[in-house]
């Protein structure tokens, strides 16, 4: 345990010293990912360069001149509305990675140096930019974005490098890991520990919670409704979550067709078989196994009475496992909420 | 003493021997047990999947509500007779059938296409298209009417402009008789008209804007009409049974010598497409495909940005004078569903519609920028899954070996037949003959 501690510690001083090799300027590493701050608004930056390195994300940093995409998916959506600028000049601060916007300032033709400049253009979706880098060298980029009502600028300022790169420290960094890691094996004893764990890995198998395995776990309740309804029969009903609203449906195309677009009827009741009148309904569904929803976005158009709703806009498009979900809103404004598990 | 290094020896080589062995009986054990699960029988469950592939499952083709002459034959006729004319171009050139090309199942071989100019994707096969909700890769198009409108206008492709085309449709002695003979009344031109269709020139908006609405409004009807017999046309363009269909039908009908219609290997290429391999989710029923959106990681053509597909297209959709709720349109707001229940979202960021794989075979280039030359890449693909560079791949790696994915190649090559209806269809038409006026020529080339 002790030395686990002291192991992760020792990563941590690397990673700290190392740090700016990194990430730097407006962009930073979150988890997997590398975010770029433009002002409070977030985006997540990825750099590819397909003909070389395929589908290979850079945060920055590139390994060669050549065709370079520039992506922004937005994590702030309202990056969407906004008109965003973007432009690469050459780095003349002579700052490298620690150039910022002050810095930029300075720099009196601004035109002179921009190798890319993207003038500012609303993306709804994502940003995109392509840029064919014809020299290695050193690169700020900018990102501007003027907020709509106040009016105000927001920059983010990213230096990186194109191609390869002298090592710098990391050769130095690297041998100060390895040795400070091994003069803390010695002393420690780790070598012995080393070698009778290994000794004793052949007769334990640990079990590890990853990720995965938690997802399936969610999943499990979803799973288990599947099973409990595999048959899309007319007769069946559905209760919902506080119990007081039974739900059974019927298509106008029986049975469930693929690829059509079709209706529905809901038929909403009490347990008792009183008709559940004059509420808002809504339906929406997906398949949780695959992570997407329907290909349409179905609409209640129509009470018809006696606890009856039409749903227009309803289609499948793939076969398997499907949960549609009922949101009810009773006149008290409660919510309750019916799933349906179907096999198509 | 002697006899200890030979005994040595030939312990040795008995141990490599008896490694060998060993290493030939689990090599043997796997290849066996390979075939018998490429033998085994379908079960009640692939049985299904598989019949709901078989052409014979086919429904009836959807009706397009947007156009009263959809299912007329003389409709069909005449379109098809102006799908094969190059007078419906800027230089005279330029015809549907120059990309869509009959011989080649109605694409054109190459990665995008190239008309006057060059397009921004690769030319889609029409066989069973009328049964997409949506048309072109990114579904910016929600009938085959408002379609066909879109290349006649596209400096690119046919480079044309309405005004022109009405003046084509009126000038000539055939296209009049059996415009008439479909639509009410055939709207004479005067002589503001006669200066509007001599337009020449790219960029013929600014006359377009100038003309009265009333003139404007006769024009755009001729135009759309145009569009609705050549939607009416490419109705008639079927899939018909191949190889794999016929497969199908022994073994629903339980006939004798199913198992000689379809390899070993494109059977168990059957088998993978409907299970392992995943390929039936989106690919499904008869014509192999939902014509839905989806993301699957593509990557762009060297130099060029990452397609956003059918997320960059919801708002013209709903803003398309030619769409389905639109004044042009033959359709009542209620029979608009597949628009008005339009679904949005993130997904569908990078998102392309799914392609039929009834005839991949002389098709290539595929993918929606003719990324791949082979069907042997484009599994590749499939199996690795990489991440996408906008957007989220929808599929997942396979982990399938090489051989598998020979085999769902040799299954996907089962596909392939001849599109339905013969000569009768597949080439422009017989009958009346076109006569190309000269003069008329002069006015439409432009030059």
């Amino acid at each position: 345990m002790k030395a686990l501690r002291t192991g992760i510690f020792l990563c941590l001083v690397q990673l700290l010293l190392g740090s700016d090799l990194l990430a730097h300027g407006s962009i930073t590493a979150e988890g997997d990912l590398c975010v770029i701050r433009i002002g409070f608004y977030t985006a997540h930056f990825k750099v590819f360069q397909p003909d070389t390195s395929q589908e290979k994300e850079f945060c920055e940093d590139l390994p060669a001149a050549g065709s370079s995409i520039f992506v922004m998916e937005y994590l702030h959506q309202s990056l969407g509305d906004v008109p965003i600028e973007f432009r690469i000049i050459r780095d003349i601060t002579g700052l490298g990675r620690f150039a910022r916007m002050e810095d930029i300032a300075k720099i009196e033709d601004l035109e002179a140096v921009t190798v890319f400049h993207q003038p500012a253009v609303i993306e709804p979706q994502v940003f995109n930019v392509l840029h064919d880098f014809t020299e290695d060298g050193d690169f700020v980029g900018i990102v501007t974005v003027k907020h709509p009502e106040t009016e105000q600028y927001y920059s983010a300022v990213f230096p990186f490098h194109v191609g390869t790169r002298a090592w710098g420290y990391i050769p130095l960094f690297a041998i100060t890991a390895i040795l400070s890691h091994l003069i803390y094996l010695y002393f420690s004893g780790g070598s012995y520990r080393w070698r009778a764990a290994r000794r004793a890995s052949n007769k334990t198998l640990q079990y590890k919670t990853s990720p995965s395995h938690a997802r399936i776990l969610m999943l499990a309740p979803v799973l288990l409704l599947m099973g409990a309804a595999t048959e899309n029969t007319v007769s069946q009903s559905w209760l919902s979550e506080s119990g007081n609203i039974k739900l059974s449906f019927s298509s106008v195309v029986e049975p469930l067709p693929l690829n059509q677009i079709h209706e529905w009827i809901l038929h909403l009741e009490t347990p008792a078989g009183m008709p559940v009148e004059n509420v808002l309904v809504r339906m929406a569904g997906g398949m949780p196994t695959h992570n997407h929803g329907l290909p349409t976005e179905p609409v209640v158009t129509q009470y018809l009475g006696n606890g009856d709703y039409r749903v227009e806009g309803v289609r499948f498009h793939m076969q398997g496992d499907w949960v549609m979900k009922v949101s009810i809103t009773l006149a008290n404004n409660q919510q309750d909420t019916v799933l349906i598990a179907l096999t198509l | 003493m002697k006899l200890m290094p030979q005994h040595a020896g030939s312990a040795k080589v008995l141990r490599i021997l008896s490694l060998a062995a060993l290493a030939a009986l689990v090599y043997l054990a796997f290849w066996w047990q390979q075939q018998a699960a490429e033998a085994a029988p379908w079960t009640v469950i692939e049985k299904a999947l598989v019949e709901s592939l078989w052409l014979e499952e086919l429904p009836p083709l959807p009706n397009d509500a947007g156009n009263a002459v959809a299912d007329n034959l003389q409709a069909a006729r005449l379109g098809q007779r102006l799908f094969f004319d190059t007078r419906l171009s800027r230089n005279g050139e330029v015809s549907c059938a120059t990309c869509h090309q009959p011989e080649r199942r109605f694409t054109d071989g190459l990665p995008t296409a190239r008309a006057i100019g060059e397009s921004k994707r690769n030319t889609p096969s029409l066989v069973g298209v009328a049964y997409s909700p949506w048309l072109y890769w990114d579904g910016r198009k929600d009938s085959l009417w408002s379609q066909a409108l879109a290349p006649l206008e596209d400096p690119a492709e046919h480079g044309g402009h309405r005004m022109r085309f009405a003046m084509l449709l009126q000038e000539d002695p055939v296209y009049r008789t059996e415009y008439n003979a479909l639509f009410d009344q055939w709207p004479e031109f005067d002589a503001e008209d006669s200066i509007a269709t001599n337009v020449t020139a790219v960029d013929w908006s600014a006359t377009w804007q100038n003309l009265a609405s009333a003139d404007q409004q006769r024009i755009a009807t001729i135009f759309v009409n145009l569009g609705k017999v050549l939607e009416a046309y490419e109705r008639q363009l079927m899939p018909s049974p191949s190889r794999f269909d016929a497969y199908v039908s022994a073994l629903a009908n339980d006939e004798p010598g199913a198992e000689d219609i379809l390899s070993k290997d494109e059977r168990a290429g059957l088998r993978l497409f409907i299970g392992e391999a995943r390929c039936v989710q989106c690919h499904n029923g008869p014509l192999f495909t939902n014509n839905e959106f989806h993301n699957t990681g593509l990557l762009p053509p060297s130099g060029s940005l990452p397609d956003e597909g059918r997320s960059a297209v919801l708002e013209q959709l709903t803003t398309d004078v030619f769409n389905c709720l639109g004044e042009f349109s033959d359709a009542k707001a209620d029979q608009c569903s597949e628009l008005v229940y339009m679904r949005k979202g993130p997904e569908l960021l990078g998102a392309m519609r799914t392609p039929s794989l009834r005839n991949l075979a002389g098709t290539e280039p595929y993918m929606h920028k003719g990324q791949m030359q082979t069907l042997a890449e484009v599994l590749r693909h499939y199996n690795r899954a990489p991440m996408a560079l906008i957007g989220h791949n929808e599929a997942q790696p396979l982990g399938l070996s090489n051989r598998q994915l020979q085999q769902i190649e040799a299954f996907l090559l089962t596909l392939d037949a001849p599109a339905a209806g013969g000569d009768n269809w597949l080439s422009s038409p017989s009958g009346p003959e076109i006569e190309p006026d000269s003069k008329l020529i002069h006015t439409l080339s432009g030059n």
